[in-house]
């Protein structure tokens, strides 16, 4: 080991020491010398091997005996019990240090300075012993000497060996709700009791743990939903292991149309806890779960719509590059859109010849200006990627197309989303909406009302624009006189 | 030229260019060497070594490099860049180096940008296609995408585990198109490797593509732990045509390389299963890599095959055999079937190992083969075909169990390397000899009992040897490196034929009849042949410790003490020396006290050398000692005999010492003596002389004469400063003078050693001497450089005069004295915080 030097410890230990045994006695003395004894102490101890260390334990034991006897003048005059009790300690120490000398001429000095504490002592000793300490000079010493140690290579082999980190326990995690496996958003009525089965796969079973326990964790307020807890114990044999559990589960509150889906994250942990980390979850770790409840609250006053809705809404949240900001838009411009889509072919009023697309731009104009959530935001003939897109709602590109001849089925549609997803890059969004009104002459059956709501990803060649369109049916055949197709 | 000297050469024309412009840059700087001067450096005069940079306005670190443009810029960036002092001197200059630097910084770090972007733009890309691959799925399966994209964003074992596990658990959920895409990613996306194998393993898909998968990547990727776990349960599934591309990572796998003592490689335990059933499956694709390897012409390669044929054979030995001649060729004309064979890859630790393995199986195919390039091949090749024997013979541990005689390979080896000593001409074959009879012959003890008329009779074959070259004369014009080789030879057959000595005294001792043996050939050495005659002597280190075997040496040793020929004198009391001595008689002693009188200087050196194994008795220990006494006052007349003065000192001292005497006359004058010997000498010494002469006059002499060469880099372990605490305080308080003019000459280039002349004057009282050593140091010139010592010094000058105010009384200076260290405190902050913001700005950033 290296020989260090201390000199920056030791002088001001040595510098404090002296300069408080010079100085005038005071009612802290006890304590100031009871501090310097301890550090002169500590600085013997760093000396190691050095001589110096027997020099500095000297004098640490010294600055105690002065302290003793400071100790027990207070403990004297202020009528303590056994005040003598200090100075049969610090003639016990001195005893001590005499027997340790060993001809050092140094501790020699120091005994002799101390040789006041034998016989009758008076007060009067410890000033002149003070004075004969302060006056005994220690030699400078800087090194230390510490005892050797092997290196910290040749320690490698005595160490022992790392504790081995516990391998990873994985639970893959199945949800079943009402019997049916849990989508990835899975719908679910609120205020209604609902079966949350669960079937999990175990990798490993820890030493010592006793029971495997799933609980739901969530940031919803705790009074809008009851989860289950699932609790497993260990099962015989090697792993993995399976479990099936079945819980009840309900939504207190319903959630509105542009809320984000309630969300829950199944942990789990063996009890008793032990040091090992949280079991990891994998398959289905998060249950969300859409509270929404279209027949309670209506969207655009078309059930199926509604649901349709919900489901793009939904498959474009999961779109990473779509901004929540641009799927709110694009929501509150696509409802009216497919209320008119249910109104169309509802009545057959709102289209029923063939119109032209600036007609049909006229139309769907005023219809969105009537929106509340809509009116005056609501731009016509943007300029976009060097062209004019017709309508635009809060940077939500709205292409209006209009086919006089030809019946549309929603595949047929695609040929006209390249142009709002032109229009989408030229406003930097990943969103646009494309409405296009089939109003050619109609004879066999309309579609259902939501098939004519979709989304088209439109390949850029890099990442995706994804356009909403809707199909908005007129023109239709009188239901008596439709053929089958 | 040599490598090694052309790299050196290279290394000291780019210094020297480096020399001048960092000349240029400042007329302040100063360029320092740290360490000796090599051959080359002294022949060529280009700066060749680790050069540093210093200024009196730098601080004094700073780092020495072998390439002297990294010391450049780094002391640059300390303390170039906002030095107000610099002295400008010409142009080019350091700058040259500065702009070099940060042009190759500004292009890594656009690199690094681009590579950045680039990343992040394939997992945005890798992102968006599993958007559209969860269009579909069922929602397990699109947690399962969930879980590659974690692992893909996080990339730890956590995450990766959590996919692994989860094809363990439930694989029914990896879908068709969730494994087209595990394929593609494991296929292009290095860090997705293992885990992609695992997952696709688990699952149980496209088995032979899960093979070319795990097999492709070999060699660019690393661990391939799970690739080999995943390979060995589709050995059939495997491309053969993969397998010899794939086979050096494989081999890696199998038999790491464990040169490195220390680290991670070392423990990284060996995985030989993959290698081994390859072998046993794809033999030709084995087979084809395991050649591709052992033929290449570079060093690490053939090492690598090698080691796959170590791994191979523990459990095949046969492997070995379509591979001997290949092995014992790449061994033996390793200088002409390798590019880079040199200095540093010539020993072949793992080929070598190999052909020791396949000796042991196929003895009589290698040694035929050996001996056919000793017949056949060059000079060179043929002193490495010899080595081939020494590895056999070599590399086991001292405790294994002894050699059975009837070991062929070994009794071949050791016959062919006895009878090459004494029949080849070579040098590198008789050093090739000697190191494997150097030392005792361990567990090749029964073949040496087997062989020992043939160590026997090699040695009368060396001496000839010996004899011949001792009668050879010297070259015309002899220049001192053909005397030294000269010398060398002569050693090594000298050294060999003591090695064999040995050896067949060891392998005789237990066996009467062989003792006999071999003390029956000193009785036949012929006439003349002292150096035989005295190298046998030797025998009576082991053969003397039976009674039998001393009774029959004693008569030999005796009668070579005394009788009339220098070298067997010489050997005889070396051979005492190395002898058991509980049952020597007297009369013996008194023989070889007589040896340290003797005219001659073999014989009395190698008596006095001798001497330090025993203790002679008590009869002949005055005659010893003043033959000692007599041998140091004559030599010590004499210059260039310093190191058998101190010998000579050494042993009179102790003896002085066991007499109570060290401090007497003699003991005063051999100090004396000492004080005239060159430092060199003294340092390896000054432990044992201390223990017998500390306490005399005058050592204190001796240790101010060698303090100044204490060497700076491992002062703290030096016997020098050790003894300083020794020495009784008259002998220094009497000395205090030369200590502190020995101390202030220290002060200003090394503290750290006049410290210890602080501490020692300290400790007798000598204050003011030891306060001034510590001012010359405190007051050195204040620059930038001498800031450190002078704030170190001042603390201890400071420590230094508080002690000598208590001493003297004057108790009303010691606040002023307190005052001032915290001042000297407040500057060492200050100068601290300089400093770390000068290292700051350093970085060991010049790009190669």
């Amino acid at each position: 080991m290296s020989k260090d030097a201390i000199l920056d410890q030791v002088f001001p230990v040595r510098s404090r020491a002296v300069l408080a045994l010079g100085s005038p006695p005071s009612s802290e003395d006890a304590a100031t010398f009871q501090a310097l004894a301890g550090e002169a102490k500590n600085i013997a101890v760093a000396f190691g091997r050095a001589p110096a260390a027997k020099r500095w334990d000297a004098f640490a034991t010294a600055l105690d005996i002065t302290r003793l006897l400071i100790e027990w003048e207070q403990a004297s005059l202020a009528a303590a019990m056994d005040s003598d009790r200090f100075l049969r300690a610090a003639r016990l120490r001195m005893k001590r240090l005499r027997a340790e000398a060993g001809g050092d001429a140094l501790t020699n000095q120091l005994l002799e300075a101390l040789s006041v504490v034998e016989g009758d002592v008076e007060f009067s000793a410890i000033k002149t012993l003070r004075n004969a300490l302060t006056a005994i000079p220690i030699p400078v010493a800087i090194y230390t000497d510490p005892v050797p140690q092997p290196p910290g290579w040749a320690r490698e082999g005595e160490q022992a060996p790392k504790e081995k980190i516990p391998d990873l326990t994985v639970a893959f995690v199945e949800f079943t709700i009402d019997g049916t496996i849990a989508e990835r958003i899975q719908a679910l009525r609120p205020r209604e009791n609902h079966d949350l089965d669960i079937a999990v796969r175990v990798s490993r079973w820890p030493d010592g743990a006793t029971s495997l326990v799933l609980s739901p964790v969530s940031i919803e307020p705790p009074s809008s939903y009851d989860l289950p807890t699932f609790r497993f114990s260990r099962l015989p044999g090697d792993p993995p292991y399976f479990f099936q559990q079945r819980g009840r589960m309900i939504l207190h509150a319903p959630r509105a149309l542009k809320a984000r889906p309630f969300e829950f994250i199944y942990t789990a942990e063996f009890q008793p806890v032990s040091s090992e980390k949280l079991v990891s979850i994998a398959g289905q770790r998060t249950l969300r779960l859409d509270g929404s409840s279209p027949d309670r609250q209506p969207i655009t006053g078309y059930p199926g719509v509604d649901t349709k809705l919900i489901s793009l809404r939904d498959a474009l949240r999961l779109e990473p590059l779509v901004p929540e900001r641009d799927l709110d838009d694009l929501l509150t411009v696509l409802i009216p859109l497919a209320n008119l889509m249910g109104q169309s072919v509802q009545d057959n009023k709102k289209f029923p010849s063939v119109i032209s697309e600036a007609e049909f731009q006229n139309h769907v104009r005023e219809w969105l200006r009537q929106q509340p959530a809509v009116g005056s935001e609501l731009e016509e003939q943007p300029h976009a990627a060097g062209g004019r897109a017709d309508l635009s709602f809060r940077g939500i590109r709205i292409e209006l197309k209009c086919e006089p001849a030809k019946r549309l089925l929603p595949k047929d549609c695609k040929h006209y989303a390249a142009q709002p997803a032109s229009y989408a890059v030229g406003t930097n969004r990943r969103v646009a909406v494309l409405c296009v009104l089939d109003c050619s002459p109609k004879t066999g059956v309309p579609l259902p009302i939501e098939d004519g709501l979709f989304v088209y990803p439109v390949d850029t060649g890099t990442s995706p624009i994804y356009i909403a369109a809707v199909l908005i049916q007129g023109n239709l055949a009188k239901p008596s006189r439709a053929v089958e197709r | 030229m040599d490598h090694e000297f052309k790299k050196a050469f290279e290394a000291g024309e780019r210094n020297e260019k480096a020399f001048e412009l960092v000349r240029n840059w400042c007329a302040h700087v100063r360029i320092e060497k740290f360490g000796g001067t090599g051959m080359v450096e002294q022949m060529t005069g280009l700066p060749i070594g680790n050069h540093g940079l210093k200024c009196d306005h730098a601080t004094a670190g700073g780092i020495y490099t072998w390439d002297l443009r990294d010391a450049a810029i780094d002391f640059y960036d300390r303390n170039c860049i906002d030095c107000k002092k610099r002295k400008p001197v010409n142009i080019p200059n350091l700058l040259v180096f500065v702009k070099e630097r940060d042009a190759q910084r500004a292009v890594e770090a656009q690199k690094a940008e681009v590579e950045r972007a680039r990343e992040a733009a394939a997992l945005e890309a890798r992102r968006a296609g599993r958007s559209r691959l969860r269009e579909g799925l069922s929602s397990l399966s699109a947690a399962i995408v969930d879980h590659i994209d974690e692992f893909d964003e996080h990339r730890d074992e956590e995450h990766r585990d959590r996919l692994c596990e989860s094809a363990r658990l439930a694989p029914e959920h990896f879908v068709d198109p969730i494994i087209a895409h595990i394929f593609e990613l494991t296929e292009r996306e290095p860090w997705f490797g293992e885990a992609g194998l695992t997952v696709l393993h688990h699952i149980g898909a496209d088995s032979a593509r899960i093979a070319r998968l795990a097999l492709a990547p070999m060699g660019q990727t690393w661990p391939i732990d799970t690739h080999a776990r995943v390979l060995l349960s589709r050995l059939s599934d495997i491309n053969v045509a993969q397998v010899p591309v794939a086979l050096p990572a494989i081999i890696e796998l199998a038999s790491p390389n464990d040169d490195l003592p220390f680290g991670i490689e070392r423990r990284r335990p060996p995985k030989p299963e993959l290698l081994q059933a390859l072998w046993a499956i794809h033999p030709a694709g084995a087979r084809q890599g395991l050649d591709r390897l052992l033929s290449s012409r570079r060093y690490n390669e053939v090492e690598l095959g090698a080691r796959g044929l170590l791994a191979l054979q523990e459990r095949d030995p046969a492997v070995m055999q379509s591979f001997l001649r290949t092995m014992v060729s790449k061994f033996a004309r390793a200088a002409l079937l390798l590019d880079d064979f040199d200095e540093n890859h010539r020993a072949f630790r793992y080929l070598r190992e190999a052909i020791v393995a396949a000796f042991e199986h196929f003895p009589v195919e290698v040694d035929t083969l050996v001996q056919e390039y000793i017949a056949s091949s060059d000079r060179a090749s043929r002193d490495r075909a010899y080595e081939i024997y020494q590895a056999a013979l070599r590399g086991r541990r001292h405790d294994d169990p002894p050699i059975e005689p009837e070991s062929r390979v070994h009794r071949l080896s050791f016959q062919r390397l006895l009878w090459a000593a004494t029949g080849d001409t070579s040098d590198e074959v008789l050093q090739t000899v000697g190191e494997v009879f150097r030392g005792r012959p361990y567990q090749m003890v029964e073949i040496a009992r087997t062989e020992l008329d043939g160590l026997l009779g090699a040695l009368l074959l060396l001496d000839d040897r010996l004899r011949r070259h001792d009668e050879t004369p010297k070259a015309e014009n002899e220049i001192l490196l053909q005397a030294i080789e000269r010398n060398n030879r002569r050693m090594a057959i000298t050294g060999l034929m003591e090695s064999l000595v040995e050896w067949a005294s060891i392998a005789a001792k237990d066996d009467p009849v062989l003792v006999k043996k071999v003390v029956d050939m000193i009785d036949q050495i012929p006439e003349g042949r002292d150096y035989l005659n005295g190298i046998m002597l030797g025998s009576i280190e082991h053969l003397g410790r039976t009674v039998k075997g001393l009774r029959l040496l004693l008569p030999h040793i005796y009668y070579g003490l005394v009788g009339p020929s220098v070298v067997v004198r010489s050997y005889a009391a070396k051979a005492l020396g190395e002898a058991q001595h509980e049952n020597i008689p007297p009369l013996v002693y008194e023989a070889f006290s007589a040896l340290l009188w003797d005219q001659y200087k073999m014989v009395h050196q190698s008596a006095v050398h001798a001497l330090r194994y025993f203790e002679v008795p008590e009869s002949v220990r005055g005659r010893t000692a003043q033959a000692l006494l007599k041998l140091v006052r004559c030599y010590a007349q004499e210059s260039h005999e310093d190191r058998f003065v101190v010998e000579c000192v050494e042993q009179l001292a102790y003896e002085l010492r066991r007499l109570g005497k060290a401090k007497n006359n003699v003991g005063q004058y051999l100090v004396k003596v000492l004080l005239n010997v060159e430092p060199i000498y003294l340092q390896s010494k000054v432990r044992s002389l201390g223990q017998a002469l500390c306490q005399t006059e005058g050592f204190t002499d001796i240790l101010i004469k060698l303090i100044p060469h204490v060497h700076d880099h491992d002062h703290r372990r030096e016997d020098e400063l050790a003894y300083l605490a020794e020495l009784p305080d008259d002998a220094i308080l009497s000395r205090r003078a030369a200590f502190e003019k020995l101390g202030i000459e220290l002060a200003p280039k090394r503290p750290w050693l006049a410290v210890y002349i602080v501490e020692t004057l300290e400790r007798v009282g000598a204050f003011a001497e030891a306060r001034r050593i510590a001012e010359a140091g405190a007051n050195l010139e204040p620059t930038v450089h001498n800031a450190a010592f002078r704030i170190h010094m001042n603390f201890v000058r400071i420590a230094a005069a508080f002690e000598e105010t208590i001493a003297e009384g004057r108790t009303g200076e010691l606040s002023g004295l307190t005052q001032q260290w915290e001042e000297n405190t407040e500057r060492q902050k200050e100068f601290e915080a300089d400093v770390q913001r000068r290292n700051s700005r350093s970085s060991f950033s010049r790009p190669v």
